[in-house]
Formats: structure tokens, sequence, C-alpha cells
């Protein structure tokens, strides 16, 4: 039997219902990383695994136990499955190491010394041995969030589940968390984790979910997910997070903001300094000093330029596609007196290769 | 006798209780405690002392009471002689005070032209004051007053019967000269061991008004009103039981059964429409304090001997210390009882809204928007004279119910306004983490909710000692009506009322203190950085 088995789970609001009919099942072990576009059900569907919320219709079977059934134990099947929010939450009134104790002294009657001695080798496991005798207000987000994890591990749970755990994180404390995390799936431990972090779920889990507008669209394991998703929704939805796009409608854009988005994708798909400056240059050479000073001397309105970057993780296979083909006859047929030689030379030097798929939509391979 | 003086429902006044003076009589209180605070030195000139105590009958301001024509006159609270200086003067002025003393105050301070009393009563405190005010010589009016008992009570005949005797045999007569007399030796009351085959009366005096009506030695009432009272029960085979009421209360508290009869006052057409009157125990005349001439110059003993004087007068005198502690032991006690069951009523609304049902929630909100809505001193003389205005329950059960009231909702709200403070996602966690409800709010809520509202919560107790200056309405005998009552016998407005502040912002102060204190031992954050009753490692 699985440790969870999901069966037409829908949860309806009066003015939403973000899950439809949801199926799944998740074996002894498994770490599921669960994706998808935000606001699309994801939460909703792990927070109704250990009823946070209760589903409107369905079922749902842990180890066993339907959690829908009005007679079930909630607290004792909540002691079975931690969770790990995206506000970590420590109790604020209680030492680093007493968040640790506290359930298990209440809830599973543990000795004081006992509970101690475990909190101090789950804080150990989590890097944050040190910190027992702190306040929580006195660790950073990434601590904290460590210490949620070592608080939900202290009760021995045979499930774990997380909902965007480094959501609220800064971006450097984020790998932190995620270290911690891949840890424990290194263990055994069962867990879901809803989770926006990509490079996460490909290297740490056994299986993906991909979820979107209230179903679970496609399930398996992160080569299938990532490479070869079976379904339009998947590639599109992968496709989407691991490119960047921007449009610009104006002879004097506000590239400022362009590169500070730009330079955002390039630190989320891990591309280095050299990769991401390298696509840096190539849009500032094609797009300023090629088509937006040819759409100035030209006098056009709206220079209708789309820029599409997709690239993998580490910065491989960088390529950039710039459309115009709205404002294609604006362009057409530069004399050379409009030209600027010195930026072609440069494009020409950064690119490995490159295609005009039609009149206005052109291809560029980047060097990496 | 009367009792001096009269309680409101004059014809300006028409309302039956005999609170509707109140507000403004404090507010008055307040303004010239504030005046009075401002005008540090001329209070300070206007000390008593004693070398002058024999000087000269002092030169009235007016001399007679035609020129008071239009001037600001000062009444006592539930007093009706404004309609007797209504009858013969046009354009005055009406203000009223809990005492006469305050009144005499006004006076000196040039607040007030005149204040109006009865005419022994004004002599006494013409000579207790000596050359700041002086008697206007010719009294205003001939009045009468009588006691006065619920409609249809059968002791009205009797108290006439005796009052009728008393007259003839001229009892009456020496009862006035003895209480009357500038020698205060004579001045007792007999004691009460005669057999009472008929139980005991409570008996309803005002305690303000020297010498029909007063507190000597240990706050014990006495004067020419309650040794009458006193004759007339044994004579019809009662004991007494003799509590004095603010001037503004002691209508309501016979109009509602509290107490048997009350007295003395002057019997008006709508007071008798509410209550019988006695016949008049003794006819007498009211007279006009007015400022004296002389000024209240610095004497020879000046300013260090008038405060010993005040000391010794205030607190010294026929043990009046013993008022004042005993008065601040009823504060500490009605604040405190109030203080811990307000707590706990107020945690109980804090349960009651967490348990999510509607109609408890807005019967929390209806009881905390009621206590928030009406004022407190009106809480209190609805529950005393109306909700058990029948009942004979003590007046300190009442004032504490009243302040528990007050305080657990203010204490509730201030609860609740810290736990629904506390992130959602606290709650959420200790769910997930298999907490029930009950034991999340316990373990979990609560206790962060309480570091943050401790301290606010102290602050509000502390208010709560100062609100309860106001259960002399309700006839206990807290601070500040020891104050009004010392008061009233030393015609000395200024002393005792910043003595009085000065306890209760000592008493506060160490208060806040104390609360300070534990509020530290109760915050968790100051506790030693390890886990008690572990092995470290």
């Amino acid at each position: 039997m699985s440790l969870i088995e999901v069966r037409h789970l829908r949860k309806e609001y009066p003015n939403a219902t973000p899950l439809k009919d949801v199926n799944a099942t998740v074996e002894e072990g498994e770490v599921i990383s669960i994706i998808g576009p935000s606001g699309t059900g994801k939460s909703t569907f792990i927070r109704c695994l250990n009823r946070l919320e209760t589903p409107t219709s369905g079922q749902i079977l842990v180890d066993g136990t339907d959690m829908c059934d009005p007679a079930v134990d909630l607290p004792a099947m909540r002691r079975k499955m931690g969770m790990v929010f995206q506000n970590y939450a420590l109790f604020g009134h209680k030492y680093v190491v007493e968040n640790l104790m506290m359930a298990p002294m209440h809830l599973l009657g543990r000795p004081k010394q006992e509970a101690y001695d475990r909190g101090l080798e789950l804080l150990e496991m989590v890097g944050l041995r040190d910190k027992a005798l702190n306040w929580p207000h006195e660790l950073s987000g990434g601590q904290r969030q460590r210490v949620a994890i070592a608080r939900a591990l202290a009760m021995d749970p045979k499930i774990l589940l997380f909902d965007e755990p480094t959501s609220a994180l800064d971006p450097q404390m984020v790998s932190e968390v995620l270290s911690v995390i891949t840890g424990l799936a290194e263990r055994g431990l069962t867990m879901m984790v809803v989770t926006h972090e990509m490079r996460f779920a490909r290297e740490a889990s056994s299986r993906v979910f991909y979820m979107d507008r209230g179903e679970l669209w496609e399930a398996g394991p992160p080569e299938q997910i990532f490479e070869h998703p079976q379904r339009q929704e998947t590639h599109d939805f992968i496709f989407r997070v691991r490119s960047w796009a921007w449009e610009i409608h104006s002879l004097s854009p506000d590239l400022h903001a362009m590169e500070a988005s730009l330079e955002a994708y390039c630190q989320r798909q891990f591309m280095g300094r050299h990769a991401a400056n390298a696509c840096q240059l190539m849009i500032e050479e094609t797009v300023s000093n090629q088509l937006l000073s040819l759409a100035r001397k030209r006098g056009i309105a709206d220079p209708a330029i789309g820029l599409t970057l997709a690239a993998g993780e580490g910065g491989v296979d960088m390529v950039l596609t710039i459309d115009y083909r709205e404002a294609l006859l604006a362009y057409e047929a530069p004399a050379a007196g409009e030209q600027d030689l010195m930026s072609r030379a440069i494009v020409e030097a950064l690119c490995e290769r490159w295609e005009q798929l039609e009149p206005g939509l052109v291809r560029l391979y980047i060097r990496g | 006798m009367d009792g001096v003086m009269h309680m409101k429902g004059d014809a300006m006044h028409p309302e039956p209780l005999g609170h509707g003076h109140a507000p403004a009589g404090n507010l008055r209180l307040l303004m010239g405690l504030l005046l009075t605070c401002a005008l540090v030195a001329a209070a300070l000139a206007a000390l008593p002392v004693p070398a002058r105590a024999e000087a000269v009958a002092p030169t009235p301001a007016y001399q007679t009471l035609d020129e008071l024509q239009g001037k600001r006159f000062a009444y006592v609270n539930g007093s009706v002689y404004n309609q007797n200086v209504r009858e013969r003067l046009e354009g005055t002025t009406e203000d009223f005070y809990p005492s006469l003393a305050e009144c005499v105050a006004a006076v000196e301070a040039g607040k007030e032209d005149a204040a109006v009393q009865l005419s022994y009563c004004c002599q006494l405190a013409v000579n207790r004051r000596p050359g700041t005010v002086a008697l206007l010589p010719e009294p205003v009016a001939e009045v009468s007053e009588g006691f006065f008992f619920p409609k249809g009570s059968p002791l009205t005949a009797q108290f006439n019967e005796l009052i009728e005797r008393f007259t003839e045999d001229g009892t009456l007569k020496e009862l006035e000269e003895k209480w009357v007399a500038a020698d205060e030796s004579g001045k007792t009351l007999p004691d009460q061991d005669w057999d009472a085959p008929n139980g005991t009366l409570s008996f309803a005096t005002s305690g303000v008004i020297e010498p029909f009506s007063y507190v000597g030695e240990g706050g014990v009432p006495k004067g020419y009103d309650v040794e009458l009272a006193l004759l007339i029960a044994r004579e019809l085979g009662y004991h007494l039981e003799i509590s004095t009421i603010p001037m503004d209360s002691i209508f309501a508290s016979v109009d509602s059964g509290k107490a048997d009869f009350g007295g003395t006052l002057t019997q008006t057409p709508e007071r008798s429409s509410v209550c019988d009157f006695s016949d008049s125990v003794m006819p007498t005349t009211i007279s006009v304090i007015v400022a004296s001439q002389d000024g209240g110059a610095t004497g020879d003993a000046g300013f260090l001997a008038g405060m010993v004087n005040s000391f010794r007068k205030t607190f010294v005198e026929e043990d009046r210390w013993k008022l004042i502690l005993s008065g601040l032991g009823v504060t500490v006690l009605v604040s405190v009882c109030a203080g811990a069951l307000g707590l706990l009523l107020g945690y109980g609304t804090v349960l009651a809204r967490r348990s999510g049902i509607d109609w408890v929630g807005k019967l929390v909100d209806g009881y905390q928007a009621l206590m928030g809505g009406v004022p407190l001193v009106v809480v209190l003389m609805v529950l005393y004279y109306v909700v058990f205005g029948s009942k004979d329950v003590p007046g300190e059960l009442v004032a504490i119910l009243a302040f528990t009231l007050a305080f657990g909702a203010t204490a509730g709200s201030t609860m609740w306004t810290a736990v629904e403070g506390i992130d959602a996602i606290q709650e959420e966690t200790g769910l997930a983490l298999g907490y029930t409800r009950k034991e999340v709010f316990s373990q979990i809520i609560f206790p962060q909710a309480r570091q943050r509202f401790t301290p606010q919560l102290m602050g509000q107790f502390v208010s709560l000692v100062k609100d309860t200056a106001i259960v002399g309405y309700i006839a206990v005998q807290d601070l500040t009506r020891a104050s009004d009552l010392i008061r009233a016998r030393t015609m000395d407005a200024f002393f005792p009322l910043i003595a009085t502040a000065v306890i209760y912002f000592l008493f506060c102060r160490m208060l806040a203190w104390l609360l300070g204190k534990l509020a530290a031992k109760l915050d968790v954050t100051n506790r030693p950085r390890k886990i008690e009753g572990v092995i470290e490692r």
C-alpha cells in the first residue's frame, strides 16, 4: 500500500476552486517536488494532506487512514506528518532548543532530558548547534527555517511536508536551507516539497508533480518533466521558467529595469558572471546600438521589439530570440551609413551561430 | 434639622434620584483642584493661622443681601436653597460643590461670590476659616427639614408622633444647644444598649453637614440628626445602622429601599412625590458666606505653622489618619479584588471569542461596547440603586462587581488584541505539530500574547485603582470619600485634597513599581540563557 493516496481530491471556496480533481500516490521514501505556476493549488493541495484545509470532496489515505473521516484523530495523524511553512513561525517565547523540545515533551511524553538531547542532535544536523540558547528573533531567515525543519523532525514524522520553504528567504539564504532538505532526502525520509526552485526539484527529488489550474497534469521523474515533458502544459511551463522575456515599445525604454530583470534571471539559472555578461552585452548591442538607433533615425513611434532569452542551468545553450516582425517595414534595408559596423562585429564575436527563422525573427546562439 | 444640605430635586432639577448634579460637581471639584494648585501661593496665604483664631469678627465684603444681585453663588450638591435665593435675588448664577468646604474654598479663591448653607453650618465654617470668609448678618430665609421615608412607610407617622413629643418636652431644644455649642467634649451619642424588639433600621445620612450630620473620631457618624434618630429609634424599639452617603445619593438610597429612612433634608413638592417626609425637626435659617474684607493675610505664625496646623487637623485630630488609612484599605480591597476577578473575566471573554461561536462573540462585543459606552460612575449607581436596589448587598461588593465588569471589559479587549496580533501561521504550525486547538492556544498563542499585553494590562490596573475614587457614590468609604468627610469637618479644602493627591500618587507609583517587578519576572525574555532541569552537554 502506498504511504499516501489521494483520490479525486476537490477543494472549493465560494469564489474559487483551487483543486478540481487531483489523484496521486506517494510511496515510502519518495521525495516529491510539486511545481507549477503560482496560485494553481499547490499549497492548497499540500495543506489538505494534513487537513489544515478540509477538502470539499475526495479521499486522502495516509498510512492507510482516511484523513477525511470525521472520526479521525487529526492530532495523532499530524504527529506523523511534519510540516514546514514558508514563514518558519518559530515560537518567539521559547529558546531555539525549546522550540524543538516542546512538542515531543507535550505530545509524545518524552522526558525533558531526552527531548533536550535529541533537540541538540537535530540542531547539530542543521548546523545550528551553537544557537540552541538563542531567541528565534536573533537568527537570520535561513537559520530560522533550518530550526523550523529541525522542529518538525523532532517529532520523528514519517512524512515531511514543505510549503514553499525558501520563498520568504533572501537569495543568499536559499541554498543553506535547500542543502538541509537535500540532506534529508538522502536519508530516506518521505518528503513532499512545494517549490519554485527548479534546480532543487530536478536534482533532489525522485519524482516531480506538475500542477496547474487545480489539476495534477503530469507526474514523473525529473528527467521526464524537465527534458521530455509529455504534456504541452508542462512543456510550456518548463520553458517559461527557464526563459526570460522582455518587450520594448518606446524609443527611450527603461533599460535599467530590463537589465535588472535579466540579471535576476541569470542568477536564478546559476549562469555565472561570464555567461551573464555575454547575454547582457548581446542584448545591448543588438537592441540599443542597432535596432533602437535605426528606429530613432527613421522616426518610428513604437519600435516593437520582443526579446526572449532561454538558457540551461550553469549557462549552457543560451539562445536569444529577437522578434521585430510587428514593425518589420520600418527596419527594412538599412543603408550602409545607417549601420554600426563596430557593433555588428561585437555581435558576431559573441555568437556561436545565428539564424533567421523568418523576416524579423532572428535566433542568436550565444557563446558560453 | 437637617441635614444641612439638601439634596437635589429642586424645581430646576426635578429628577427624583439624587445624583443629577454629580458630574457637574465633580468637574467643578476638579477645576477647583487645578485652580487651587495654580494659585498655590494665594491658597497658602489663606491657610488657617491659629494665632488669628481669636481675632475680632471679620468684616464681610458685602453688607446686605441686595448687594449680591447677579452674583455667583455656591451650593452643596443636592441643595434646594438656590430656590430660596432666587426668591430674593435676580440673575444669580448657581454652582454646586460636594460639600460646604469646597463652597468656602471657592469663595476664598474668588471663583464664587457667596456660599449658602444652614446658618449653624455657616457659622462653623466662618469660625474655622478665620479672616478669609465672613457671614452676612442677614439670613436668607427660614427653612425646615425632616427625615424622609419610602412612600407609605408606617415609620412616618411614628416619627411624627415622637417629634411632636420631643418638641413639647424640650428634648429638641436640649439637642440643639448640645450640638451647636462650642464645647466639643459633650458631643457624644448614647450607646445603643436598649432592647430592640422590632429589629434594626438602616439610616442614611450625609456625614458632611456639621453640626447636624458629620463624622467624629474613627469615622463614626454623629450630630443632631444622628442623635435625634437614635432617640426616636429607642422609643420605637429599634436599633439603628447608620451609614454616610454622599449628598447627591442619599435620596436615591432611601427611594431604592437601600435605607429605611434618611435625613434630614428640606421638603419640596418633588421630593414629597417620591418619599414621605416627617414633620420639621428643627426650624432654622439659611445664611450666606462671603469673602472677608480683611483678606486672609498671613499671620505671624507664618506658612510653616499654617501647614502644621492643617496637617494636625487633617490627620491627627480625632485620629483622622485612621479614617484615611481605612479609606486606603477599602481602595486597595476594591481594586485588588476587581483587578483579579476582572483578569479572570477578561480571560473568559478571550476564550469565548476563541470558541468561534457567532452569538458568543456578539455577546462579548455587546458587553465590551456597553462598558465602553457608559460612564463607570453610572454603571456603579445603576448596579447599587437599581439592580441590587432592594437587596441588602454591601456597597463594597457592588463596587467590586462594577469594577470587575469594567476591568474585565478593558482587560479582555487588550488580551484579545494581543492574541489577534499573533501570526495565524503560529496556530497552523502548532496544529501541524499535532497540538489540539486548545493546546495551541494555551501553549503557543497565549504565552506569546501575554508577552505583549502584560505591560499594557498593568497600566490599566493602575488606572483602575484611580478610578475607584468614585465608589463614594454608593456609600463605600474609600480614600476619596474619607478625604471628603474630613474636609467637611475642617472646612479646609486645600490641604486634605493635596494630601489625598499625594497618597494616591505615592500608592500608584509604588504599585506601578511592584507591577514592573512582576512584569519583569513574567517576561520570559529575562530568563537566564539555560534550560532548567537538564544536564547540559
